[in-house]
């Protein structure tokens, strides 16, 4: 089930929530995790086994790293199941299509359609078991709230991913209230409108664009952009939609993304983009492999492993592999070389370069497929492609004010809008509102509802970006 | 302040659970009139289908097709995104003065198809070649009306088209391209109700349908009889048609649809509804059916005429409204609709003593077809 779709909103929400406040306290948990294995299992009826057997192995391992004589091993074998299922419905037909293309080699095919959300649950799973091993979090001995810990639907396949340690407390103890139940549902109505208003629109965009034939300098340059702001405004959207479902039922999740296009360096950009997975790639994996403790080379093979991870993190593809040591070898030349130069730099030089580095990254990430990929190369660089199109000059105009919106909209501009239009205190968005803030806030959100409902019922396009995650 | 956090959850919980229950209580919607398509209905359970995810698919189609309001809210949506400047919606641009055209670049025609298509037409025009066989391609409307699309908006370029299938088809092709846009330029003539096409459905007009019939009896060295012979009558003036359908919005006039008189009691039909007007499309959204009463895959057509001209047709939906026309000129029409026709096409030439063929169809339609080419492959 995808949070943009009618039967979440209109039946599967309102039903849990309603079933949610009636019930005592102490069945809570039983009813979220019962809501979220429904809410999985109905777009994987079959895969939501692959998830319980996760949830089982990985409890059990969290009570044996913590109870056993040998809590090493335990959790050398919880990372390499973790790792060997994740490879196996992941990566392995995808090694296998490209080592079949050596003559001579026949390796068969699995043909295993990827679980969604398993990379994210299976990092979340990683996460708990390393940090019991570590001391820093309590082994779960109740099952289901360690099974509502993986399952939990509002972060479930599009993340943010939540570190146990995060939401240990709130497990056991949270809270129902007017507060978190208005705050939430304002949050999520903020991402459901970032999603259905805005990415998908920029999603048909990029796709027209893609479709109209071969790329020219301009239409190349309006395929980068939306798509630029597509995976925005439908990454952070799901992850605002999660924080807001989260703080509905009660959980605080971290913020995933903070205005990542503000960014004046690419080193700040990875500070602001999906930001749960770079810190978990940082606790897990970099500062493991010794960091930047064991001098410079250790340091630049650690920074190449964590890059190429995260680049195939997102799918079992060369453009991931490519986007992911675009980053590295980027982040090398600023670490290294750029970076005490640059602040120098008057401040929006600096944002220029980050933005252009992050479309290219983009267009990489986008193109999923090689012509793709030689189509924007042909559009930016080869001139006899030509410098605009009269299709590309209509396409522009017709989504000028939606690119503006989404321009505007990736920036804190509108926020810092209101706040000091309602003179905001402290800028507190949670408590330092005034009521004719918060009218005014609740009434421009019940129209973006009205328009998200609209746009779900006449608009059939409404893609899901993360199955390949 | 806590009261208004309170109202906007109530109101929140109620614009979620409202539709919800509606949809649960009311009776399913099977056709949707405004998009001219069958609905989703809700879903039946069985294991099977539960396991596969086929269960939880159909339940968010249901959810979607049966939602309250429906076509309120799809016109809605549309209206949002005018208001957005956007000058194309669901596939079809607002054109000038009305008109809602298809949105058909470069990208969205397969040539590589038309010109299979076209190989397998010349293929077959070589074998029945004394039937004197015709091709005829009417131009989509969005190339005819290009002046209409909204500024830099650009159609695909059918002049090549229409330059390929004259050097495939050669002598057999009648390229009628020229004539309607000098016509539309000519912003057409007195003595006609009409525009060439509709606004607001993806067919030209009775008028526009004339021009087809006049341009094809000069093809054959027949004199095309006038228009005022055909004395053509107001059908409804509340026709929304399929370009509507992709995007309906709040603000789009209806068109006006006309058909010619004919000698309907001596005209006798036989397959798809037996009638050559179905008026019963008076009441239906897509009154273009009352040609016929739609699309079926073979219909053979006995008029009043008596001159041994008997003629097999090869045809889309543009075909429909020609042939009203043409009843005027043959003793005898079969119409084959390959989309829906499995049979041997050497076969209805057989039976029909068929003496003449004409392939008629809208270049679009034409260009990304496929079943003609199949229907040709078993003679």
């Amino acid at each position: 089930m995808i949070f943009s779709s009618l039967f979440f909103l209109m039946i599967f929400l309102p039903v849990l929530l309603l079933i949610y406040c009636i019930v005592p306290e102490k069945a809570r948990n039983v009813i979220l995790l019962i809501a979220s294995l429904f809410f999985y299992a109905f777009g994987e009826p079959k895969y939501v086994l692959v998830m319980l057997g996760s949830i089982i192995f990985n409890y059990v391992m969290g009570l044996l790293i913590h109870g056993s004589k040998y809590p090493k091993l335990f959790l050398i074998l919880t990372v390499v199941g973790n790792i060997f299922v994740l490879s196996l419905f992941k990566y392995t037909d995808f090694l296998a299509v490209n080592l079949n293309k050596i003559p001579g080699i026949r390796v068969p095919m699995l043909g295993l359609a990827l679980p969604i959300g398993i990379s994210f649950y299976t990092f979340q799973t990683m996460s708990y078991c390393i940090d019991v091993y570590r001391g820093k979090v309590k082994c779960q001995n109740n099952i289901i709230k360690f099974a509502l810990y993986v399952t939990m639907f509002p972060q479930l396949i599009a993340g943010p991913i939540v570190r146990y340690a995060d939401i240990e407390q709130e497990l056991d103890n949270r809270k129902l209230d007017l507060n978190s139940l208005h705050f939430g549902a304002e949050r999520f109505l903020i991402g459901l409108g970032k999603k259905v208003l805005l990415a998908n629109e920029f999603g048909k965009l990029y796709d027209t664009m893609i479709a109209e034939g071969p790329l020219n300098l301009l239409t190349a340059f309006i395929a980068a952009v939306a798509f630029t702001l597509q995976i925005y405004f439908d990454f952070s959207g799901y992850s605002d939609m999660a924080i807001g479902l989260g703080r509905i039922f009660g959980f605080h999740f971290m913020e995933n993304f903070r205005y990542p296009y503000e960014a004046k360096s690419i080193t700040e950009f990875w500070n602001r983009w999906h930001i749960s997975l770079s810190t978990w790639f940082k606790e897990y994996v970099y500062i493991p492999l010794g960091g930047n403790r064991k001098g410079v080379r250790r340091q630049v093979i650690n920074l190449f492993i964590v890059w190429a991870l995260t680049g195939i993190w997102h799918g079992a593809g060369f453009n991931f592999l490519l986007w992911g040591l675009y980053y590295f070898l980027i982040l090398i030349i600023e670490k290294f070389v750029l970076l005490k130069y640059m602040e120098k730099w008057p401040g929006f030089v600096r944002h220029i370069y980050s933005l252009i580095i992050i479309l290219f990254g983009w267009v990489i990430f986008a193109s999923d497929e090689w012509p793709t990929f030689v189509s924007f190369v042909r559009g930016f660089f080869v001139p006899s492609t030509g410098f605009w199109s009269s299709m590309g000059i209509y396409e522009l105009t017709t989504h000028l004010i939606i690119l503006a919106i989404g321009i505007i909209g990736s920036t804190r501009l509108p926020m810092i809008a209101y706040e000091k239009l309602f003179k905001i205190k402290d800028n507190d968005i949670e408590n330092g509102r005034s009521a004719v803030a918060v009218v005014s806030a609740d009434i421009y959100l019940l129209i973006v509802l009205l328009l998200c409902i609209a746009t779900l019922v006449g608009d059939s396009y409404n893609p899901f970006l993360y199955f390949r995650f | 302040m806590k009261k208004c956090k309170l109202i906007f959850i109530i109101l929140l919980f109620a614009i979620m659970l409202i539709p919800g229950t509606v949809l649960v209580i009311k009776k399913d919607r099977t056709f949707s009139d405004l998009e001219n398509r069958n609905l989703s209905v809700r879903p039946g359970f069985n294991i099977s289908e539960i396991l596969s995810g086929k269960t939880e698919s159909d339940l968010t189609d249901f959810v979607t097709d049966q939602f309250p309001l429906r076509d309120f809210l799809m016109r809605l949506s549309t209206e949002y995104k005018k208001g957005l400047l956007m000058k194309d919606v669901g596939g079809v641009y607002f054109g000038k003065n009305g008109f809602v055209l298809d949105k058909l670049y470069d990208g969205k025609v397969d040539t590589e198809n038309y010109k299979k298509n076209l190989y397998k037409l010349a293929e077959f025009i070589s074998d029945y070649r004394e039937l004197n066989p015709t091709f005829v391609l009417v131009p989509s409307p969005s190339s005819v009306l290009s002046d209409y699309l909204p500024a830099f908006a650009e159609n695909y370029d059918d002049t090549a088209m229409y330059d390929m299938a004259a050097s495939i088809i050669g002598d057999n092709f009648l390229n009628m391209r020229e004539r309607y846009v000098s016509l539309h330029e000519n912003e057409v003539s007195e003595n006609v109700i009409d525009t060439l096409y509709f606004k607001t459905d993806h067919h030209y007009t009775s008028y526009g349908a004339y021009i087809a019939y006049s341009e094809y009896c000069k093809e054959r060295g027949i004199v095309p009889k006038d228009i005022s012979y055909f004395n053509i009558k107001v059908l409804s003036n509340e026709f929304y048609g399929t370009m509507y359908s992709k995007a309906a919005d709040f603000a789009t006039e209806p068109d006006i649809i006309s058909i010619p008189s004919i000698d309907e009691d001596n005209i006798y039909v036989s397959g798809g509804t037996d009638k050559i007007y179905d008026y019963d499309a008076i009441d239906r959204k897509d009154k273009y059916t009352v040609y016929f009463g739609g699309n079926y895959g073979v219909v053979e057509i006995k008029t009043s005429v008596n001159n041994g001209k008997r003629l097999l047709i090869i045809k889309d939906s543009y075909a429909n409204s020609l042939i009203p026309y043409l009843t005027a000129e043959y003793e005898y029409i079969v119409m084959v609709d390959p989309r829906f026709y499995t049979g041997s096409i050497g076969q209805v030439i057989d039976n029909g003593q068929v003496n003449e063929i004409l392939v008629f169809y809208e270049m679009s339609n034409f260009i990304n077809d496929s079943e003609m080419r199949r229907m040709m492959i078993f003679k």
